[in-house]
């Protein structure tokens, strides 16, 4: 069946080729946006790195590389699974797509859970941002020496936390792409909102490809 | 009026763009371990920009769609650049001092609030031009 | 054909559901419009408050200090995010955008609902914070006082975060409107240039106001959190902010003006019966100045950065200066031996060649370090930007309106209440800030609620009389313009489908526009500004 016959052509496009294209570059000008918005953050990153060389260094090592490479697996993997997703649909296969999506959907939930048992410990050692940094130093936490550690903080937070926050929007995303899968919404006719969800799904595991190094791995 | 046909990657080139992607995160994770010096930082951008091309390029279709796509995320990196890039050409330069002729005075005059002490003990403070 | 369309998008249906649930970009554009004039008029008594204040040098006459500094705050916020920013693209692009494209909608006609909604949240949050006792830092937030004040800061930021998203919203559709569905025959070097001046602010509002949105955020965690990013004694940097906030604010700027300078292309090459001088200039130049705009944000900054960071800052800024002079000379040349006829929209052209001009340059004197030294923080760079904004995109948004009137009502207003509206606003907007260069190049500082004991307050007393004198006679032109206006809708002669006789394609559909735009698939037989090849019927003698 053609989309145009379908309910989801849209009426003000000329046919449903430009629907689709001009869905893709809404997205893409949308990431565009994201894009800009943690930029903000890896400037303040930059600069306080580049006045505090050596506490960024000491301070990284309270952080888990384990749980943090652990973490930058399960992401790119999701986003296999998210691209399979697409594909599947795109080659008539609903049902493949259905388990992709929804392990994609379990690889975001294990990111979010390996990220609380981080936060957790940082609560637990007193490695918190701004006013309320107050290291404990308990045999499992690390003594962080140098000036103002709790800029470090105070960025790994902001940065980890508003991360986490798209994870917890992708993760809602695709609960409504798998509603509308198990539906027969999407057809090789129409997926278009399972590639733009893609979209943010990879922007998402982008964003991590950046501030794991930037985080864990410095020095 | 027919559907264009869209493209569809091969299940293959997604497969080893994903094992790319793990061997490229083993590498970070490794050369972590060693010390480059201020080319560590580089080193590290460098391969998560090569991971993310390999994302951007397959996962996100960029490789095969129009065009205009890639500009615009292109675009969007090189103004983080400049946003960062030019931010720091004030943070980097807060010492400079410059006297009325634009000529250099100092560059290393003295503002404490923003020097690690073990970063900056051993350069010289110079005097004048 | 000169006759009133009876049924067009007003009264498609009439339901104030149809309304509020409307996916028609003219019933959206038309939405934003009274809501941003809405807010010109609080923003502009807020102004006329200040202008009494200041009648005489000691403090106190009809406001306290911390109400003082509450309302140059509010009036810098309301009128910059609640009404210049959306003005001419949410407002006037949304009504005519998509007819000039000849298409039937923008891109993504939810997301231009949801866009407006945005609006209307954002702009709540703003007027809960001015209900809770408003923000006293100045509509710049700057650091350290905006994260230790007691003020409403946090729903001020808060809701200019929200707005950024609406103007977000209308800058994404606008790009893929523009890339994806013009009609077939307009090539991007036949779209007019409104359009193009559309799309390079679209893309700056992409682009920036993320920025924004992040920094807002930021002076949340820092006044919630204490994260200390901002704060010297925790290793901070107060400057950090100034960074971020004018990383948008700068583009911002040109978020403002490049839309109106769209604007004036159309309006002079109509009212000259001439096509454009230099069209691919004027389209490129409107590109250069989205990319420059992103270059030169610390020239905000020059007292407070690094030296070698003003110098750089300032080297761009002066740059930055040229593809506006280039649209200038493409104006004047256009007019050159044109068919000039002096109705409103016109006047209004004329005002923003002048006012613009004079804003431009007095930028040029700001962007020389040494000068700005001085000049920094004085009237000199309120009457520079009041230029610019006000004299700028405030004029060319008037002459848009009154050029686009008659396709929105179908009706025409009265010419000449509107050409007293015009005259008397040059008049009185000069009055008001002309004595504000004068007076900041004595050395009168701004955001100062008194000005007695100084060297030249008696001086400064004589302008600020013939400032305040002047903003009266700009509300007087604004309460004339609201009267002629609002009477016109039901009352006005019927205007037709092209009362100025123009070329581009949304005179070619009636008036007040059809619900789909066009009756018929619209032909694309000519250029946008082919006056040398076409003669297009007024409809209107």
């Amino acid at each position: 069946m053609s989309l145009e016959k379908t309910k989801y052509f849209q009426h003000h496009f000329v046919d449903p080729e430009q629907q689709y294209e001009s869905s893709k570059l809404g997205m893409w000008a949308f990431l565009v946006t994201e894009v800009l918005t943690f930029a903000g953050f890896f400037c303040a990153y930059a600069i306080f790195r580049a006045w505090n060389p050596d506490m960024f260094i000491n301070a990284h090592k309270a952080l888990d590389v384990v749980m943090g490479g652990t973490n930058t697996v399960v992401l790119i993997t999701s986003s296999l699974t998210m691209a399979l997703a697409i594909r599947y649909i795109q080659i008539n296969n609903s049902r493949a797509a259905l388990i992709n999506l929804v392990l994609t959907l379990i690889f975001a939930g294990m990111f979010l859970v390996i990220k609380y048992f981080e936060y957790e410990h940082k609560f637990h050692c007193g490695h918190l941002p701004g006013a309320l940094y107050n290291p404990h130093i308990a045999p499992d936490c690390v003594a962080i020496e140098g000036n103002n550690p709790h800029v470090f903080f105070s960025i790994y937070f902001m940065m980890t936390g508003l991360h986490g926050i798209h994870v917890i929007a992708g993760m809602g995303l695709i609960v409504w792409l798998i509603i509308r899968t198990i539906k027969g919404h999407f057809t090789p006719a129409y997926y278009t909102p399972v590639e733009m969800v893609g979209l943010f799904w990879h922007l998402v595991d982008l964003i991590w490809i950046f501030l794991f190094p930037l985080l864990y791995l410095i020095g | 009026m027919s559907n264009h046909e869209h493209h569809i990657t091969p299940l293959s080139t997604y497969l080893i763009v994903f094992t790319s992607l793990l061997i490229l995160t083993g590498i970070t994770v490794f050369s972590a371990q060693f010390d480059f010096g201020s080319f560590n930082i580089i080193l590290a951008l460098m391969i998560a920009s090569l991971k993310s091309s390999l994302v951007l390029l397959f996962f996100m279709h960029l490789y095969y769609d129009n065009k205009i796509n890639l500009a615009f995320i292109l675009a969007s990196v090189i103004f983080l650049g400049i946003f960062i890039g030019i931010t720091m050409i004030d943070t980097n330069y807060r010492t400079t001092l410059y006297d009325v002729r634009g000529k250099l005075v100092d560059d290393q005059a003295p503002i404490e609030n923003f020097k690690s002490k073990s970063h900056h003990s051993d350069i010289e403070h110079k005097t004048e031009h | 054909m000169r006759e009133y369309l009876e049924k067009n998008y007003l009264n498609e249906e009439t339901t104030i559901k149809s309304w509020l649930l409307t996916l028609d970009h003219k019933r959206i554009g038309l939405m934003y419009l009274f809501a941003i004039m809405f807010f010109f008029a609080i923003g502009g008594f807020l102004a006329l408050f200040i202008r009494l204040e200041l009648l005489t040098p000691a403090g106190g006459d009809i406001l306290d200090k911390d109400t003082y500094n509450v309302f140059y705050t509010l009036h810098g916020a309301i009128m910059i995010f609640m009404f210049i920013i959306p003005s001419i693209p949410a407002a006037m692009g949304n009504l005519i955008l998509p007819v000039m494209l000849g298409t039937k909608d923008v891109a993504f006609p939810r997301l231009n609902l949801a866009s407006w909604y945005i609006y209307v949240v954002g702009s709540s949050i703003g007027i809960f914070s001015i209900v809770s006792g408003g923000v006293d830092t100045g509509w710049t937030f700057y650091t350290p006082y905006s994260s230790s004040t007691d003020t409403a800061v946090i729903s001020m930021t808060f809701a200019v975060l929200v707005l950024g998203f609406s103007s977000i919203f209308t800058g994404i559709n606008f790009i893929v409107t523009v890339h994806k569905m013009r009609a077939p025959g307009i090539t991007w070097f036949k779209m007019p240039l409104f359009i193009w001046s559309l799309y390079a602010t679209a893309l700056i509002q992409i682009l920036a106001t993320p920025v924004i949105a992040v920094t807002m955020l930021l002076l949340i965690m820092e006044r919630t959190f204490q994260v200390g990013i901002f704060d010297p004694a925790m290793g901070g940097d107060p400057v950090l902010f100034q960074h971020f906030f004018w990383f948008y604010s700068h583009p911002a700027v040109y978020i403002m003006i490049l839309p109106g300078m769209g604007i004036i292309s159309e309006l002079i090459s109509t009212f000259s019966k001439k096509k454009i001088f230099g069209y691919t200039y004027i389209a490129a130049s409107s590109m250069a100045i989205a990319l420059f705009g992103f270059l030169v944000w610390g020239h905000h900054m020059f007292t407070a950065e690094s030296e070698f960071a003003a110098l750089v800052f300032s080297v761009i800024t002066y740059l930055t200066a040229l593809p506006s002079g280039v649209k200038i000379f493409n104006w004047l040349a256009t007019l050159y031996k044109g068919k000039i006829s002096f109705e409103a929209p016109m006047l209004y052209a004329i005002n923003f060649l002048l006012l613009f001009a004079i804003g431009g340059l007095t930028g040029i004197f700001l962007g020389t370090l040494s000068v700005d030294v001085m000049l920094h923080d004085t009237y000199f760079v309120v009457a520079h930007f009041h230029y610019v904004m006000m004299g700028g995109t405030v004029i060319a948004f008037l002459g848009g309106l009154h050029y686009w009137w008659p396709k929105i009502w179908g009706r025409m207003y009265s010419e000449k209440w509107a050409r007293v509206s015009a005259v008397l606003i040059f008049f009185g907007f000069n009055l008001t800030f002309i004595p504000q260069f004068i007076m900041g190049s004595q050395g009168m500082p701004r955001r100062y609620w008194q000005y007695d004991g100084m060297l030249n307050t008696e001086l400064f007393q004589f302008y600020h009389i013939l400032s305040t004198v002047g903003s009266s006679m700009i509300a007087l032109s604004f309460l004339i313009m609201l009267v002629y206006l609002l009477h016109s809708i039901k009352n006005g002669k019927v205007a037709g489908s092209n009362p100025w006789g123009a070329l581009t394609l949304e005179w070619q559909t009636p008036s007040p526009t059809p619900a789909h735009n066009f009756l018929e698939e619209p032909k694309i037989t000519h250029g946008p500004y082919a006056y040398d090849e076409v003669e297009a019927e007024r409809t209107i003698d």
